[in-house]
């Protein structure tokens, strides 16, 4: 066991199936590999490129040291055994030693460090988002030291955090136990210079006014101006809604419980404002909001919006339990379109603290 | 000469010994620090169950007195009828295992439907919603939470020779204070407030009006018409200088169109 707690964690949800061989070299190629957990999802192609291009995490105004603590600490207040030992395994990886992990982990003796103090409470809040943070955690981080757009940074790490963390944990992808073994181990020693370049943050791509996406949730991608976040946002939203085979009606209400859920009014009244264009009326809108059923769903995705309340706050195993049961009703590629959905919306939701 | 060189080796040698037995010594104490820091962790995360994290991190940091907080929540409270009655004709081990089936089941209806179990009392159950996190569906939770213990009570009933139990079950919504209070000896996360007075009261009025689920007015507008509900007459209760109206709940209307 690498990780200092045990996270109870079910079995894959499904079997590996391989990628297709062009889908393959790209994924190599974006990450170096193209196996594992990315096996799950390759018959659902937005939720794997969501997860490539997370994996890869543009930033370019924060500094690594507090995107891969934010990592770190959104793994493990999400309770994602599969990301908590591989973001544990990053940080030994780049020299820290357990010493400082454990205090990171327990945001204990950081008297001597207040720009990580700071970035590790942010990292929790925004993780739990019981209640979202807003301004107040904003001025904390402004105050040791960062600049705004790296605090749209920091909030656009955590979300996508939080939107790794649920797609593997719905999934119960299996722990990398072969990476978490590299980090520890004397031998791993002579991996390590490998494996920190590989984990090297890539630039990212330049938002680009030709590809802004205007439907739903489009106001967020003006949170990350003038960073790679931006695009990937862009993208990613894009994908979520053009993509995929549950219905736009089951994807808007998704993101709208998830904002109901977290209690961003904003949020809620874009995917209502979305609906209502999409032919509900807004009494319709309210109601299956309120009540977490709507008829006019096709019938095999009536129960996503009661399982989606229950991807905002979980233990691992019973969210687990309860993919499965959705499973029945939707099968693999609906599974993974409602998985998708609903993380994005996760992280989407928290990410909107920076307008607030 | 021979004697100094022979002394001096004794004494690195017996310096080498001492200092190896130290360090062993202490590497066991980092692994047995490591192992305590461990288990406390796993106690901090089995304790998220029973109390929000910042709850329980802000006990383990500040202590007690700076974890209460006003929050929105739904009390349940539950009875079971007769049991005064019951307790005299049981033999008492039979009484606890009755009693014991009982809560059970309605522990596992409360958690089905996002609710914790704060209290059992005696033959009485107290249960919050929203009180972990904010929950914007508690109303509804906690009406649904009441009609799988109905369902769970004639299932219960029907697989025991006893006679059969009944319940009645108030709820009511309002702010309450949250947080972890006791004594030294004995605390607890729950909440204190009017809210939870209330719902016992209303919960009483069950045996008045002869239903087994009631709710108030502030449950009732949330629960947006998808429950079969009918209204009582107005009631005066213990403690309160105004009379309650409250709403039996019947079931569950079919889905409406969207």
């Amino acid at each position: 066991m690498s990780i200092p707690v045990e996270i109870r964690w079910l079995e894959p949800l499904y079997a590996p199936l391989p990628l297709p061989v062009e889908v393959a070299a790209r994924v190599q190629k974006a990450l170096g590999r193209a196996d594992g957990p990315l096996l799950l999802m390759g018959d659902m192609p937005w939720l794997l490129d969501l997860i490539v291009d997370g994996l890869q995490l543009p930033i370019r105004h924060l500094d690594k040291r507090s995107k891969d603590v934010v990592s770190v600490v959104a793994a493990q207040e999400n309770a994602c055994r599969y990301c908590y030992g591989i973001n544990r395994a990053v940080l030994r990886i780049q020299g820290w030693d357990e010493a400082r992990i454990r205090q990171i982990e327990q945001a204990v003796d950081l008297a001597d460090d207040p720009q990580l103090a700071a970035v590790i409470a942010f990292a929790r809040a925004l993780s739990r988002s019981n209640p979202r943070p807003a301004g107040p955690e904003r001025a904390r981080l402004l105050g040791v030291g960062f600049t705004p757009v790296q605090v749209a940074e920091l909030a656009f790490v955590a979300s996508v955090n939080a939107i790794h963390n649920r797609v593997m944990t719905f999934l119960a992808a299996k722990p990398e136990e072969a990476i978490e073994a590299a980090a520890t181990s004397r031998w791993g020693v002579f991996a390590r210079p490998l494996l920190r370049m590989m984990m090297t943050p890539r630039p990212g791509r330049d938002y680009s006014q030709e590809e802004r996406w205007t439907g739903p949730y489009a106001p967020l991608i003006g949170l990350l101006d003038g960073t790679p976040g931006a695009h990937v946002v862009s993208h990613t939203l894009r994908a979520a809604f053009e993509q995929g085979v549950l219905s736009r009606q089951t994807k808007l209400l998704t993101f709208a419980v998830v904002a109901r859920s977290l209690g961003c009014e904003a949020c809620t009244d874009e995917a209502s404002v979305a609906l209502v264009n999409e032919g509900m009326s807004k009494a319709e809108v309210d109601r299956a909001i309120a009540t977490l059923e709507c008829s006019q769903l096709p019938q095999n995705e009536q129960g996503v919006l009661r399982w989606v309340r229950g991807t905002v706050r979980y233990v691992p195993d019973e969210i687990q339990a309860s993919t499965r049961r959705l499973d029945a009703d939707l099968g693999r590629a609906g599974t993974l379109d409602a998985i998708g959905t609903a993380a994005l919306a996760n992280g989407m939701v928290r990410l909107a603290m920076l307008g607030v | 000469m021979t004697y100094v060189v022979v002394m001096l080796l004794a004494a690195v040698v017996a310096l080498g010994a001492l200092l190896g037995r130290n360090s062993a010594r202490l590497s066991r104490t980092e692994r047995n620090l490591d192992g305590a820091q461990e288990r406390l962790r796993g106690l901090e995360l089995s304790f998220r169950r029973f109390a929000p994290p910042e709850v329980v991190e802000a006990v383990a940091e500040l202590g007690i007195h700076a974890t209460t907080n006003r929050r929105e929540v739904t009390v349940l409270f539950a009875d079971l009828k007769g049991f005064t009655a019951l307790s005299e004709t049981l033999d008492p081990s039979e009484l606890v295992d009755l009693l014991n089936g009982w809560l059970a089941a309605m522990d596992g209806a409360i958690a089905a439907h996002h609710g914790r179990v704060s209290k059992f009392m005696g033959d009485g159950v107290l249960a919050l919603f929203g009180a972990m996190h904010t929950n914007p569906w508690q109303a509804r939770d906690a009406v649904n939470a009441a009609l799988a213990m109905r369902d769970a009570l004639t299932r219960y009933n029907a697989a025991h020779g006893h006679l059969p139990l009944a319940m009645g079950v108030g709820i009511h919504r309002g702010e309450v204070v949250a947080g972890v209070m006791g004594s030294e000896r004995l605390r607890e996360f729950t909440v204190i407030g009017d809210v939870v007075n209330t719902a016992a009261r209303v919960e009483s009025l069950t045996r008045r009006f002869g239903v087994d689920i009631l709710v108030t007015g502030a449950v009732n507008t949330a629960l947006d018409g998808s429950f079969d509900v009918e209204e009582m007459p107005a009631a005066e209760v213990k403690g309160k200088a105004d009379s309650l109206v409250t709403w039996a709940v019947r079931g569950r209307c079919a889905p409406g169109p969207g």
